[in-house]
């Protein structure tokens, strides 16, 4: 059928045509200033479950790396606790070896024995170093002191574990028998009983010798421990960084606007709307009347 | 053929095209109504007298011109195709317009949404594993969860808001439904009488159709034209309008449910169009949204509640419920809003472990459901928004089509204002040519020689 054509049609037709090209610039600029290809779901459902999923990936990496950063901050903690504690510690094995020697003046030895009882206070003091109020060597402890002034423990063996990435929990402590020996045959009670030695019974020093061996030797132990599990976290960090990074750049992928694009799109449609206007300009103007008489 | 027979076929002529001039003047002054129907004058030769009679002196001349009628040039096939797709288009729109401003309530995807809420909750769960013994912390970790009750119970405030909405829209739209019915039923009344006694209704009839148009976008239904002039409104079997009666719908509400009726019977109306939309939108759409809704939110609380109750608080009790299900919604147990002590983080009581906090925080698949919602409400928003686009274009193409069956254009009308002036004019001549020949026969007949 030949569609008989009046003016109210082409009006309507041509005011449509300069609405729809009209809401496509607007669609457009609105994309390009707020810079979010999607800003709501029906845009692009599946883009939309991307885009959540995401921005959970996102969050959840943030505070695996405030995790990490935390547990990192522990283990450097420790590691310089165990450091004073491995430097203190080779001195008494020094001072021992210089003591063996029996031909020490009973008051050259109790220089030696004020040394270690010294000694002994510095490392009960650095036992209970603190990391945020909290004794590192004092495991889950809500008490402030891993050891008391006598050397006693007063934490627990409960590890203090931080998230790192999904499903990974590092032990990011080493409690106090681990560094120090169990209580009762730990290092500060081996001091008091060096320190009586030397005053009182010299000939246990050559087998005190051999005890600061083993006790230097689980100091190490747990200093190698701690710089593993450092590298360990900081591996993990490292990962997690990378996805965290990946997930962004995906979510700016799937929610940001293609600039160039954009501004090519929003100019096409521009020009587009101004034919569409020179064009009903053109179209609705003449009629019959124009040229009756 | 009588003497002066001849004017009589000029004065018909004459009338004939000043009606014609009319007709021509009544399109144009309503080029711009709506609704308003193009009218043509339909006109047809006069024979005169086809009996003879014995003193007939019928030479078998015409006798002029005759206007039948002024025609309304209305396709009632197009009118009825109209009315279907407006009615199918305003369900669409409703329905739309719905889903998409509950994809404005929910907001999703943004840095400040539900979903980011969720996130910064758990995420202050790790804070607190991190620091058990903080209680900044955990007093942070009890307001975000105050936040995230808070953005739940506000987003089913919005939905049940929405859903109310409906029901006084439904409301207002009954009695503008009524009241155009009895508008109707009031115009045809007039046309009855306008009908009976031979004048042109065309007008009243323009407006009629309109306003059925108008209800049928609301309520739907079938329109059946009766001999009288007058159409009959149906939904589903039951007239709405029927002749000058009209029979009015009223909304009713049974529990949480809308419904429109027939009040003397109390059965649902068969419904199309806008309120179908409304009833679907207020009855199915919105409280699915929102029991969605309300089981996210209770397996967030269990989940997190039972993970919780595992722990030990810093005092050494065992955990407590996180969330509880308040008269408003989602609520932070008031016991551990007021002590974030009683956050059990501990796997062990009366240590500064933080396990189960950080259990918490790692737990898979907590806004799972939600994600699924949202999706699920993009993608039915989106196809809802396509429809009416689908929709729109059609409507347009009917309305389209009518207006090229209905409407006036001016060009055609100029041209028959010029070729009715023109036939006028030529008329006018005729009587003065018919008047000459009486003036020869009158006044000089007789006076032969003089």
């Amino acid at each position: 059928m030949a569609l008989r054509v009046t003016h109210r049609a082409l009006f309507s037709s041509n005011l449509a045509n300069l609405q729809t090209n009209l809401s496509r610039v607007q669609g457009t600029q609105e994309r390009l200033s707020s810079g979010k290809a999607i800003t709501r779901p029906s845009d692009a459902p599946s883009g939309t479950a991307a885009a959540l999923l995401h921005r959970s990936e996102i969050s959840r990496g943030e505070q695996l790396l405030r995790n990490a950063d935390d547990g990192l901050a522990w283990l450097s903690t420790a590691d310089s606790a165990l450091q004073d504690i491995n430097s203190a510690t080779a001195r008494v094995r020094e001072l021992l070896v210089s003591a063996n020697n029996g031909s020490l003046s009973a008051g050259a030895r109790e220089a030696i024995a004020l040394e270690i009882d010294g000694l002994r206070e510095q490392l009960i003091g650095v036992a209970n170093t603190q990391y945020l109020g909290r004794p590192i060597f004092g495991g889950t402890t809500a008490s402030a002191k891993a050891y008391d002034a006598n050397g006693a423990f007063l934490g627990d063996q409960q590890p203090v574990s931080r998230s790192v990435r999904a499903g990974v929990a590092v032990q990011v402590n080493v409690t106090g028998p681990t560094v120090f020996g169990q209580p009762g045959d730990d290092l500060f009670g081996f001091l008091a009983s060096v320190s009586d030695h030397l005053r009182n019974d010299p000939s246990q020093l050559g087998a005190d010798l051999g005890k600061a061996d083993a006790h230097l030797q689980t100091i190490r132990n747990a200093l190698s421990v701690t710089g593993a599990r450092y590298a360990q976290v900081e591996s993990m960090r490292t990962k997690t960084d990378n996805d965290l990074l990946l997930a962004k750049s995906k979510l700016s992928e799937i929610e940001d606007i293609d600039l160039p694009a954009t501004i090519v799109d929003l100019q096409l449609q521009e020009t587009a709307y101004q034919a569409a206007l020179s064009a009903t300009a053109r179209s609705v103007q003449p009629s019959l009347l124009d040229f009756l008489r | 053929m009588g003497t002066f027979d001849g004017i009589q076929i000029g004065s018909s002529g004459l009338q004939a095209q000043r009606r014609g001039v009319e007709v021509a003047g009544q399109n144009i002054a309503n080029v711009n109504t709506p609704g308003y129907t193009r009218q043509r004058l339909s006109i047809t030769a006069d024979a005169g007298p086809v009996t003879p009679a014995i003193h007939s002196t019928w030479d078998g001349t015409g006798l002029g011109v005759r206007s039948v009628e002024i025609a309304r040039l209305r396709d009632q096939f197009l009118d009825r195709r109209a009315m279907e797709e407006g009615t199918r288009h305003a369900e669409l729109v409703e329905l739309a317009d719905t889903l998409s401003s509950i994809e404005r309530i929910f907001a999703e995807p943004s840095d400040t949404a539900l979903s980011a809420t969720i996130a910064d909750f758990v995420a202050a769960f790790d804070d607190v594993a991190n620091r058990p013994d903080d209680t900044s912390a955990r007093a942070q970790l009890l307001e975000r969860a105050r936040t995230l009750a808070t953005s739940i119970n506000q987003i089913d405030r919005s939905l049940s808001n929405m859903v109310e909405l409906s029901g006084a829209k439904v409301d207002a739209m009954v009695a503008e439904v009524n009241t155009m019915a009895k508008q109707v039923a009031m115009l045809q009344d007039t046309i009855q009488s306008a009908t009976a006694s031979g004048v042109n209704a065309n007008e009243l009839r323009d407006q009629r159709d309109a306003l059925i148009e108008q209800i049928t976008d609301r309520v739907g239904g079938t329109v059946r034209n009766e001999d009288d002039g007058t159409v009959s409104l149906f939904l589903g079997g039951a007239a709405l309008i029927r002749g000058n009666q009209s029979y009015p719908i009223e909304a009713t509400r049974t529990g949480a449910t809308l419904d429109i009726v027939w009040p003397k019977d109390g059965r649902s109306v068969v419904l199309a169009g806008a309120s179908k939309g409304m009833l679907a939108t207020a009855n199915e759409v919105l409280p699915r949204y929102r029991s969605d809704l309300a089981a996210f939110s209770t397996s967030l609380k269990d989940q997190i509640n039972a993970v919780h109750a595992t722990g030990y608080d810093l005092d050494g009790n065992p955990g407590l419920d996180v969330f509880v299900a308040g008269p408003n919604g989602l609520e932070v147990n008031a016991v551990l809003a007021g002590d974030p002590r009683k956050v059990a983080a501990s796997a062990t009581p009366g240590t500064l472990d933080g396990s189960v906090a950080a259990k918490i925080a790692g737990l898979e698949g907590l806004n799972a459901p939600y994600r699924q919602m949202i999706v699920r409400l993009g993608v039915e928003s989106q196809s809802a928004t396509r429809r009416v686009q689908l929709q729109d274009a059609v409507v347009k193409q009917v309305d389209l089509e009518r207006e090229s069956a209905s409407g006036v254009n001016l060009d055609e009308e100029l041209t028959d204002l010029v070729r009715f002036q023109r036939a006028y004019e030529a008329n006018s001549r005729f009587i003065s040519a018919v008047d000459d020949l009486l003036n020869t026969l009158v006044n000089g007949t007789g006076r032969v020689g003089r």
